[in-house]
């Protein structure tokens, strides 16, 4: 963490190769989470781009007594999000891929949509801050401090947001279904 | 794994609200449901260090310079004769002289990490004019048999008769299998007929291959000229008495070697940004001719060792570099050199001295000579007390990097390969139409030095290229090569075609290590006493048969 606040200090002074070291270590967790939210490859590429575009060019602005660096970069990645389907005008009150309905969204991978059918209804009840804290937190890992960052709220806040999350997937989806889950096991 | 991830994900869940245990079967398929849902989401290479260099150097020059000695924690102490030096090279921490950018300022270097330098396209000049001539002309296949020859073995990766450094060759075997050095001497007098006098075909049978990027970075390692300078203005400032050294203004240290009792000789060169180290040694006439007696000589006889596992030599050579925190960042997975079987595989003879490669490797591509031969730093393992003999190719990893176009028809590429590459130094094949098949490529880095800079120094570029493995090496005794390398920079290429004759280079065939020819005449008398073997016919190809003996 010290390593990391000295390259962040680096940055604000104007050394490029420090930024570079910061980006080799956050670039697949961020094109991840990105994609996640996306499933779509080119735009995942188009949103990371601008991530770290945006995050080099406020760099002066970050403060490390507000939030982790990782956090910082995953808000600014979870905001470019929504600003990318904001200005899609799709549909209203769309923050990321999950939110459109079936048939919106045209731009997917079919992998990744092979991948998510199974989960994509019952995470689709869950609300944009319960959803990217269970991505966050089952599949990327993050620990509370770094998805507080990242969601401008409080560690306590976004553990109750995440327990929450799990209890609405577990009671939105069908007892016949887990008996399908169970017997797929 | 995904069992342990359950675990650890129902254990907090349940921290959190321990009512939750009363669903654990639910939220046991719920949550491993979410752990294979997740999507692949793996980020593309190109894509990645494209963006990476697109930021980094869109950044403002910097606009200090940090100069190790004006840290207090590189002093050092000239005394009376200069008898020693406390020179502290503080990894990583050097300034670029802006000659070799285009316009960078001086940029401090950090301490960890891959360090690359963009410079503009094109920044080190033309390739072609750095790689020279390519193609072999009529003139100097004719010295092909001789000693040039057997020299330029080095040159493409084989190991040279009598080379010495290196560790891994197998002189012995090779010495038994020549015969003595008269034969080598004999082998050097011959006039070059051809012994061998087919032309290897090459064939790909590899997958269909597309070459997507129409620009690649070449590398170069970045050198500081001023450390040179500041290092000589030091040492000139010195008043010494007995000599005026402030004389000598403008001087730059080319090179410094530190000697450690019972430790190792380091060598510090400035030149070329590199360091290298060899062990002490005592040495001591082994006065072998003065033996009369077969006990005598049992004294000297060098013991035979065994083959070590190479998982052993590696793990010798990590903690080696480990213990000295030599940095490692620029290298691949290391390997062990094993090429001195390749040679001899009948012979039981393990050599003392074995080689582990950390191979240089630029995002993932690993650095060879375009005869294949892997580049990186090496480290050589001594089995008497598995000890490090020595190590080079140490150096800050700090490299410019300058974008160059690319072929992107891969059948031009194809062409080349099944010509045998761009330097196609072959031994000859035994029987007509031996074919040798081409893998599908791998995209890797070919190491080039560059002789062109103004000030003479060569310097070394990482050009861009592909490797073909080649798969039935060991059916053709002649073949000692592993893969066929090809420039991907058009340069390169270009040179290449405008080189070619117009009915293409044919490879002169070489009789391969292991077997002498003795032409007519007066041959060596020891050279011809005590050998045993079968004589075997050979034709000069001028209608003369030549009596050959094949050492066994």
């Amino acid at each position: 963490m010290q390593d990391e606040i000295v390259l962040v200090k680096e940055c604000q002074n104007g050394n490029a190769q420090a930024f570079g070291q910061l980006y080799d270590k956050y670039i697949e967790k961020i094109y991840k989470f990105i994609y996640f939210k996306t499933h779509h490859k080119e735009t995942a590429e188009d949103i990371t781009s601008q991530v770290f575009t945006k995050a080099l060019e406020k760099i002066k602005s970050y403060r490390p007594d507000k939030a982790t660096f990782s956090g910082w970069l995953y808000a600014i990645a979870r905001n470019a999000v929504i600003d990318h389907y904001r200005t899609q005008k799709t549909e209203s009150n769309v923050e990321d891929a999950w939110d459109l309905s079936d048939g919106k969204n045209l731009a997917y991978d079919t992998d990744a949509r092979l991948q998510i059918e199974q989960i994509s209804k019952y995470m689709k009840e869950l609300n944009s801050v319960q959803r990217d804290i269970v991505i966050m937190r089952v599949w990327q890992g993050l620990d509370y401090r770094e998805i507080a960052g990242a969601l401008g709220k409080s560690e306590a806040n976004c553990r109750m947001s995440y327990m929450r999350g799990i209890s609405i997937l577990k009671d939105k989806v069908p007892f016949a279904v887990y008996l399908v889950l169970l017997l797929n096991i | 794994m995904q069992q342990d991830k359950l675990q650890f994900i129902l254990k907090e869940l349940y921290e959190l609200d321990p009512n939750l245990q009363k669903h654990g079967d639910r939220l046991d398929a719920l949550i491993l449901k979410l752990l294979e849902a997740k999507p692949e989401a793996k980020i593309d290479a190109r894509f990645a260090a494209k963006l990476r260099n697109e930021l980094v150097s869109s950044e403002p020059k910097q606009s200090f310079i940090f100069n190790i000695f004006s840290m207090s924690k590189v002093p050092f102490v000239v005394a009376g004769g200069l008898a020693t030096f406390v020179l502290v090279v503080v990894a990583g921490y050097f300034v670029v002289n802006q000659k070799y950018g285009t316009g960078l300022d001086n940029f401090v270097l950090n301490k960890k990490g891959n360090k690359t330098i963009q410079l503009a396209a094109n920044a080190f000049g033309s390739l072609g004019d750095v790689v020279g001539d390519i193609a072999p002309s009529a003139a100097p296949q004719a010295l092909l048999g001789t000693e040039e020859a057997i020299s330029r073995d080095n040159a493409i990766g084989l190991p040279g008769i009598g080379a010495g450094g290196g560790g891994g060759v197998n002189y012995a075997a090779q010495a038994e299998a020549i015969g003595s050095d008269q034969a080598i001497s004999s082998i050097s007098i011959v006039p070059a007929p051809p012994y061998y006098e087919y032309s290897y075909k090459f064939k790909y049978i590899g997958d269909e291959f597309t070459i997507e990027d129409s620009k690649m970075p070449v590398y170069r390692l970045a050198i500081d000229n001023n450390m040179q300078k500041n290092i000589a203005n030091s040492i000139l400032s010195t008043n010494l008495g007995f000599i005026d050294l402030s004389q000598f203004s403008g001087a730059s240290v080319g090179s410094i070697h530190l000697s450690q009792k019972d430790g190792y000789n380091l060598y510090l060169n400035f030149e070329q940004g590199r360091i290298s180290m060899n062990k002490q040694q005592d040495y001591y006439e082994i006065a072998v001719d003065d033996c009369g007696s077969e006990t005598c000589l049992k004294r000297y006889e060098e013991p035979k060792y065994s083959q070590v596992a190479d998982s052993v030599l590696i793990s010798a050579a990590e903690k080696f570099l480990d213990k000295y925190s030599i940095d490692r960042s620029f290298y691949g997975v290391p390997e062990v050199d094993n090429s001195w079987k390749i040679y001899t595989p009948e012979s039981t003879y393990v050599p003392r001295m074995q080689s582990v490669i950390f191979p240089l490797s630029f995002g993932g591509k690993t650095v060879h000579e375009f005869g294949g031969y892997t580049i990186g730093m090496r480290v050589v393992v001594d089995l008497a007390d598995m000890s490090v003999q020595s190590a080079n190719e140490i150096f800050n990893p700090l490299f410019e990097s300058s974008n160059y176009e690319i072929e992107t028809d891969f059948a031009r590429i194809l062409d080349i390969a099944e010509n045998g590459g761009i330097q196609r130094i072959f031994y000859g094949a035994r029987e007509e139409g031996e074919v040798i098949e081409l893998g599908t490529p791998e995209y890797i880095y070919m190491h080039q030095y560059d002789y062109t800079s103004s000030n003479s120094r060569a310097r070394e570029l990482y050009i861009p290229a592909l490797k073909f493995p080649i798969l039935n090496a060991q059916n053709n005794r002649n073949i000692y090569q592993t893969s066929i390398i090809v420039p991907l920079a058009k340069d390169v290429l270009d040179k290449y075609d405008k080189q070619l004759p117009p009915d293409g280079v044919k490879p002169m065939p070489l009789p391969p290590i292991g077997e002498v020819i003795i032409m007519e005449g007066p041959p060596s008398s020891e050279a011809s006493e005590g050998q045993e073997g079968e004589a075997v016919s050979g034709s000069t190809g001028s209608g003369d048969t030549v009596e050959a003996i094949e050492i066994n």
